[in-house]
């Protein structure tokens, strides 16, 4: 049995090597790693058909998404580096290229290949093109995230304002101050128990907010987790260890101890599942979040979405706005404008717009045939043509999609797709993709620009991790949270923040500080 | 025989009620997490978060239905199962010929032998070297990966030297008289005489391949050779990693991301198996280890 299962396994080996040999003489092989969650079929549709258009052969380099960069190293250290590559985390374009590990892409070529893809970047995403700079040579093709130029939601309770005799979004700080403290004491579910509370962790984001701020990335962790950096009298500094942070504490750390924050925001809103969810906000514990983004909490028919037939419908409920009508739905909510401060700022979080890198691997950069090959299907993503860049981002349309509507660029997935989620990637669709930032045409994104959230969004500085700042970051952050929950919760008193910034800058921040200022100049001095 | 029993004082049976509420709670507290799963999985999908139960709301078995239809669920437990038997017959064979001669007395530098096993207990190559090791034999996404590197841990050697090494040497000599080859003691003498070590460290082994699943992500890069738990870890973590997930969810607002109930039947069907197969065996799994530790 065994040997006949290692016979098996022999031939089988042999015949694989046999075909590779055979098909390695007739086309030029591309080996891809991009994100994925499922495996892609080695005969993907997608892979077969783009292959063809393009001829070469595209072999997939399956690389599961939830450990992607400890197995990219694993294959990194065993040679075998995917002619392309994306870098889930952006912060290690540093790294890699001082490993030796991205090609140098030259700019010649771009120009002469993906003449759309540079337009599109230079149009939507300016500046976004040199993040992939390391010393003045472009090693990585930034992933832009066009839906991120909106802001942070904020959402209210307007059921509870109600109860509470508010009739309008708070504005100011001090509006907002008022409201939250009639959130916690006057009893807006009424049922005669104290059992409410203004705001949780992500709540926390629009007192910073008021204040032009963002030291507290709150829905990723560890090294995931972003650095802001802002200007403090024409210096970068990480927005962390601004002074102003300590005004916004001191406020927190009252609210706290008046039990206006709820006591649980140290463990956040969310309580595992779906990263999205604010359960806190959902089972009526508070009555204000800005959690995730402003999609996720569309409740039915907020804007007018496009059916099947084109035809305009009340449009489905987002993630959490399906859950709250499940929960309670009597709940309303409303979605209110980034709080003007006491210093006259008025700003809240935004996420970065930079969000991957794509990267050739080295071995190509003395090969401009195979670049060109590359550069070709990122061109497709880049297409003046919707139908052209969505056949290869979500596979034939038709058969994978039906266009709605041509000029908003909706469209649906056609069922049993539209369940699947998993079919780009065993066709190897998500393979050949490069997202890049168009402009937003769909109704949902109307919606958005209809509540102004494209406006007063605080923009991070610097996006691409630094290799200093990206050596102490993990660090840092814990001394970071750790100072804050114990100035809010008054464990410690305000004047610790102090010893927080000496302490911070001691750390590795001062070096990061650093090397931002130096990045920064040479970004702007362009 | 009530009348024979030793009177037990108030203070006796205060301490056992004690006890055994203590040891109740303890075994809930276990066991909550356990009938958590098995609510939501039976649970309607529409079923949110918010409101929960240990009784199932809306019962359906639909989840199930969901899970058992997923065709990488199929293949993935065609794997998982291949592994596991491979894996446990080829273990248990490498491990008794390995621990066998070096628990004789008289085999020469068998200090040294079983010195340099036992060193890899405390110095491991690493993943990389693993890696590059097993892509050099050649093993990527065949079933060899997930076995051969396994094979033998030193931990379960161990144990097994130690088990032999109390087998009365009167044994071997008296099989020996008879005519027996090493051979032949070892399979007709030696082996019936260590069922119990034998029934722990295969439910061991077959309960670590049926866990395993880093080994299937880093070796098989074919969808098909891929084992259930990397199914089932993708349709559980789905969505919970937020950078993971922007890129599809630009388009799909987050509106198939799998609910929990479903996430839980996944859990239920990748766990039932082996959670069958543990109290048949767990009588000899407690005495193989006092054996083994004991007479060390």
């Amino acid at each position: 049995m065994r040997a006949t299962a290692r016979k098996a396994a022999w031939i089988a080996a042999i015949l694989a090597c046999a075909a590779g040999a055979a098909f390695g003489q007739a086309k030029m092989q591309i080996t891809l790693a991009n994100y994925q969650i499922e495996p892609t079929d080695p005969n993907g549709e997608s892979l077969v058909t783009y292959g063809a258009k393009f001829g070469v052969q595209f072999v997939p380099v399956n690389i599961d998404n939830n450990k992607y960069h400890e197995i990219l190293n694993l294959k990194l250290a065993a040679g075998e580096i995917p002619d392309f590559f994306y870098l889930k985390e952006a912060d290690k374009l540093g790294n890699y290229v001082k490993q030796g590990v991205c090609a140098r892409i030259p700019m010649d070529l771009l120009q002469k290949h993906a003449p759309n893809m540079l337009k599109v970047l230079a149009e939507n995403a300016p500046g976004y093109l040199d993040m992939g700079k390391v010393k003045g040579a472009l090693y990585g093709i930034p992933a832009v995230n066009a839906t991120n130029a909106f802001h942070s939601p904020l959402v209210y309770r307007t059921d509870w304002m109600k109860k509470v005799g508010v009739s309008k979004l708070p504005t100011t700080l001090a509006e907002f101050e008022s409201l939250m403290y009639k959130f916690a004491k006057n009893d807006p579910d009424g049922n005669g128990k104290n059992d409410t509370y203004g705001l949780s962790q992500d709540g926390l984001n629009a007192v910073f907010g008021s204040f032009g701020l963002v030291p507290f990335d709150h829905n990723s962790k560890g090294a995931a987790g972003t650095d802001y950096w802002v200007l403090k009298d024409g210096k970068v500094i990480n927005a962390s260890i601004h002074p102003d942070v300590k005004r916004a504490l001191e406020l927190m750390a009252k609210w706290y101890k008046d039990g206006v924050i709820d006591p649980e925001f140290i463990t956040g809103e969310n309580q595992g599942g779906y990263w999205a969810l604010s359960h806190a906000f959902i089972k009526g514990r508070i009555g204000f979040s800005t959690r995730a983004n402003f999609y996720h909490w569309a409740m039915p028919g907020v804007y007018d979405d496009i059916d099947a037939s084109g035809k305009r419908i009340p449009c489905q409920p987002g993630a959490i706005g399906k859950e709250i009508v499940a929960a309670d739905p009597t709940m309303t909510i409303g979605f209110g404008q980034p709080l003007k401060g006491p210093t006259g700022k008025q700003g809240i979080k935004k996420y970065n717009m930079l969000m991957n890198f794509y990267c050739f691997g080295k071995q190509i950069e003395k090969d401009p045939a195979k670049m060109a090959k590359i550069l070709a299907f990122m061109e497709e993503n880049a297409d003046p043509d919707f139908v052209v860049r969505n056949t290869i981002k979500n596979g034939a349309k038709d058969k994978y999609w039906e266009l709605l509507d041509a000029p908003t660029e909706t469209y649906r997935f056609i069922p049993p797709y539209d369940k699947d989620t998993g079919y780009v990637s065993r066709i190897g669709a998500t393979l050949l993709r490069a997202e890049l930032p168009f402009p937003l045409k769909a109704p949902r994104e109307q919606w958005a620009y209809s509540l102004s959230y494209n406006k007063l969004g605080i923009d991070n500085l610097i996006q691409v991790g630094l290799p200093v700042a990206t050596k102490y970051k993990v660090d840092l952050m814990k001394l970071r949270d750790e100072t804050y929950i114990s100035i809010i919760t008054g464990a410690k008193p305000l004047s610790y923040f102090d010893e927080y910034v000496k302490a911070y800058l001691a750390a590795g921040g001062q070096a990061a500080q650093e090397d931002a200022n130096a990045y920064y100049e040479e970004m702007t001095s362009k | 025989m009530p009348s024979a029993a030793i009177r037990r004082s108030g203070g006796d049976r205060a301490f056992d009620a004690f006890n055994y509420l203590v040891m109740i709670l303890l075994s809930l507290t276990t066991l909550y997490p356990f009938f958590f799963l098995i609510s939501s999985s039976l649970s309607a999908l529409d079923v949110t978060l918010g409101s929960f139960s240990l009784l199932p709301r809306q019962f359906t078995l639909e989840n199930y239905a969901k899970v058992l239809r997923n065709p990488a669920i199929g293949a993935g437990y065609v794997n998982t199962i291949l592994r596991t038997v491979i894996g446990t017959s080829l273990s248990l064979l490498a491990t008794f010929c390995l621990a066998w001669p070096l628990s004789k007395r008289s085999f020469p530098l068998r200090n040294l032998w079983t010195g340099l096993i036992v060193f890899t207990m405390f110095f491991s190559g690493g993943m990389i070297p693993t890696y590059l090791l097993v892509r050099q034999l050649g093993l990527i996404d065949t079933i060899w990966a997930l076995v051969l590197p396994e094979l033998v841990t030193a931990y379960n050697f161990v144990i097994v030297r130690n088990y032999m090494q109390t087998i009365p040497g009167s044994m071997e000599e008296s099989a020996k008289m008879d005519g027996a080859n090493d051979i032949t003691i070892l399979f007709r003498v030696i082996l019936p005489v260590c069922k119990p070590i034998i029934a722990t460290i295969s439910l061991w082994v077959a309960v670590w391949h049926w866990n395993a699943w880093f080994d299937s992500m880093i070796y098989m890069t074919k969808a098909s050779g891929q084992v259930v738990q990397l199914v089932m870890r993708r349709i559980v973590l789905e969505g919970s990693d937020q950078m993971t997930q922007m890129m599809a969810e630009m388009q799909r607002q987050g509106l198939v991301i799998a609910p929990e109930g479903l996430k839980a039947a996944t859990i239920m069907v990748t766990t039932l198996p082996i959670l069958c197969i543990y109290p048949f065996v767990q009588k000899y799994f407690v005495k193989g280890v006092m054996m083994g530790s004991l007479k060390g």
